[in-house]
């Protein structure tokens, strides 16, 4: 995830295999709490956007702009905390 | 070989594959990105969540149309959409362990009311150097050189 103050190298070269991986582990270290809970969040907030920190829910609300203010009147970034959008509307998509 | 896979969390068919995202113009670091692989897109696509949950992107920045090298409006099934177009780097780790880059752009939803839950999309600008297969009934999902 993008970092305040992270400048960017012209010379950016493929990354390496441990380097994908390292990032990889966090990703499925979140992707795998939401799944593992996904029947019990998905039935107390149900088509929304979630947050969540060590188990704790921090913020709900089925509006984007809202959930990223009340993150932010925390004085927490969106991509600081683990956050999904909760929804099985997926087969109803048409994209 | 680059092994996807079928969302867990549905039971209708969605086979992602994950890719990793460098943006030149934003930050120096490798951002793993579940994308939804959609042969009817033209284009790989980033909606409003993955923009500021794993971009990093802020909603007022996605908005502000001028603070992006481009700009477009895409059609679709749902209507016309705009989009802040930004160079990328995709990163494909194969299972024999190569990493194969993929320089091309990014397209970043601008949100609205109907696309802040939608999910990241994989299109032909990335498909186009792959083989891609979907077995539903076998639970596989992979794209092959």
């Amino acid at each position: 995830m993008r970092r305040e103050n992270e400048l960017t190298d012209p010379e950016i070269e493929a990354p390496s295999v441990e380097e994908l991986d390292r990032v990889r582990a966090e990703a499925d270290a979140e992707d795998g709490y939401f799944h593992e809970h996904f029947d019990e969040l998905y039935r107390t907030y149900p088509e929304q956007f979630i947050a969540v920190k060590d188990g704790e829910v921090l913020t709900t609300d089925p509006s984007l702009f809202d959930f990223c203010a009340q993150l932010e009147a925390r004085g927490i970034r969106p991509y600081d905390v683990w956050t999904t959008f909760l929804t099985k509307r997926g087969a109803k998509l048409t994209l | 070989m680059i092994a996807g896979f079928f969302n867990p969390d549905v039971t209708s068919p969605e086979p992602y594959i994950r890719a990793y995202v460098l943006l030149p113009d934003v930050a120096n670091v490798w951002i793993p990105l579940p994308l939804l692989v959609d042969t009817g897109s033209g284009a790989t696509c980033v909606h409003p969540h993955d923009a500021v949950h794993r971009l990093g992107s802020r909603l007022d920045d996605l908005l502000d149309t001028t603070r992006w090298p481009g700009f477009e409006v895409r059609g679709g099934v749902g209507g016309s959409a705009a989009y802040a177009l930004t160079s990328a780097r995709y990163a494909f780790r194969h299972d024999d362990g190569r990493v194969q880059r993929i320089d091309t752009e990014l397209r970043i939803a601008v949100p609205t009311a109907g696309n802040q839950g939608l999910p990241s999309i994989l299109g032909w600008d990335i498909l186009q150097h792959f083989t891609f297969t979907a077995d539903w009934r076998a639970r596989i999902v992979r794209l092959e050189p």
